[in-house]
């Protein structure tokens, strides 16, 4: 069972062909999500979709606490298990999971000062909390906030990835400003 | 003669004779913008207030033209009449019916404290796209004709203001002086030496409501859009001269919980909540605010 996108077409009719034919012959079941079209090679309900996207993501994040795109997408992408979603579609899952409230996001600043999000899980939420109120503290007290000072997450988890995001996030909510990707600077 | 009672979140923008205002403030005497059973806009005023206090369910309602916040039990104005609030989901085909900042009564009494009700004292400015540099010049002149201090920090990527706010008294400050302002503290885009794009994070409810009010009050014409729209994290409100339409759609409802009251306004009909109609009920009879259990989401950027 693979789900993917018209960029998936190789994957999804291997004989080649039309996508939209094809699920108006009945071969590909199609699903419009946030605006795009997602096809399955079986006929799916659009709910078991979502709920394998759901795992797929909680089982990263339940490893790195925060993760953001294109990151997340590929690693969930390899470890949907039951139904295999393509990296092209995946990051449409997660955005569906995100307007259900089945995963939530924090606020980041790209380059060009354009919002992104570093996803996280229901059940981290309060870990999340922490971390930003510690930070809020620290950077209250001292001059810089590295990635060090955070303390260590309840659920043992690998990786410095989210701590940077914990700082990055900061920075969003102008906390102070991040320099070299690892240290939040007070203003 | 019977009024009508009408709940109002105290994070709801009212407008009122002497320009945009929260619910919180307003009181027994002001007056309000609605448009009444015929159709027409006019003024109404609040007979008395009657503050329950209590934490309820609220219901946030993102639209192209700002965020209006209501009751959950609260019914607006639609293209086909009543719908109840909690009628309304993301991405809804209803559309509710909007009134144009140009068509709502003139502002009266423009004499106005600059930044009221606003918490924040720092702002970041983004300086690699050219905004911090076309603010600056801007931000300094005012503040000092304020007679607040200020003081400034400069990185690669930001101006930082932090403001020393101060009550500030016998200043003649209108809603076209705050515009100024908060386009220029408020600034993230600009094009050929304008603030063309504001921003507020979804954490700033009153940064991003006074914001909204300046433009509601001195008609500027401009657009909201929530970004990202999957899970908005904050606003960007964009200057331009499109056509205001009748009806919009509600693009995000997010649920949280609020302080409300109740007021009782003299004529019944429909009062301007944002840019939105919330309807009034007739009688004196007066619903109960019923103290709300949890809301499922969280309130604010985080979620």
């Amino acid at each position: 069972m693979v789900v993917g996108t018209s960029r998936d077409a190789d994957v999804l009719l291997p004989s080649g062909g039309d996508l939209n034919d094809a699920a108006g012959a009945g071969d590909l079941a199609r699903y419009k999500v946030r605006g795009r079209w997602l096809f399955a090679t079986s006929n799916l309900a659009l709910g078991q979709v979502i709920s394998e996207a759901e795992q797929a993501c909680a089982s990263c994040l339940e490893d790195w606490l925060l993760g953001t795109n294109p990151f997340l997408s590929n690693a969930a992408a390899r470890r949907a298990d039951h139904i295999e979603i393509t990296r092209s579609a995946m990051p449409v899952l997660i955005q569906e999971l995100c307007l259900r409230g089945q995963l939530h996001g924090l606020g980041i600043m790209n380059r060009e000062y354009q919002p992104f999000l570093a996803f996280f899980r229901k059940d981290d939420r309060d870990e999340i909390l922490r971390q930003l109120s510690v930070a809020r503290d620290l950077v209250t007290r001292r001059e810089i906030v590295g990635w060090r000072d955070l303390p260590s997450p309840e659920v043992a988890r690998p990786g410095k990835a989210w701590r940077l995001l914990i700082l990055a996030h900061a920075e969003y909510l102008g906390l102070g400003w991040v320099r070299d990707r690892r240290e939040l600077v007070s203003w | 003669m019977v009024g009508a009672h009408i709940v109002i979140p105290h994070d709801a923008l009212l407008i009122a004779a002497h320009g945009p205002c929260p619910g919180d403030v307003v009181e027994a005497g002001t007056q309000l913008a609605m448009v009444d059973r015929a159709g027409s806009i006019c003024l109404t005023e609040v007979r008395r207030v009657i503050d329950e206090g209590s934490q309820v369910p609220i219901r946030r309602l993102l639209t192209r033209f700002g965020d209006a916040v209501v009751t959950a039990e609260a019914k607006l104005i639609g293209s086909r009449g009543v719908v109840p609030a909690s009628d309304l989901v993301d991405g809804d085909s209803t559309t509710l019916e909007m009134v144009a900042p140009g068509d709502m009564p003139r502002v009266v009494n423009e004499r106005r404290q600059p930044l009221e009700g606003i918490e924040e004292t720092t702002f970041a400015i983004p300086r690699e796209n050219g905004t911090a540099e076309v603010v600056a010049g801007h931000l300094e002149q005012v503040l000092r004709q304020l007679k607040l201090r200020w003081e400034t920090t400069e990185t690669e990527r930001w101006l930082r203001f932090r403001l020393d706010k101060s009550p500030t008294t016998d200043i003649s400050w209108t809603w076209s002086d705050e515009l100024a302002l908060m386009r220029s503290l408020c600034g993230w885009e600009t094009e050929e030496g304008e603030v063309v794009t504001t921003r507020a994070r979804m954490d700033q409810p009153s940064l991003r409501q006074r914001l909204l009010a300046a433009h509601i009050a001195t008609c500027e014409p401009f657009s909201v859009s929530w970004v990202p729209g999957y899970h908005p994290v904050e606003c960007r409100v964009t200057i331009g001269d499109r056509p205001v339409p009748a009806y919009v759609k509600v693009l995000r409802v997010l649920d949280e919980i609020g302080s409300a009251r109740t007021i009782e306004i003299t004529d019944p009909g429909s009062l301007i909540t944002s840019t939105l109609l919330l309807h009034a009920d007739k009688g004196a009879s007066r619903r109960s605010l019923r103290p709300a259990r949890p809301a499922s989401r969280p309130r604010g950027g985080l979620g």
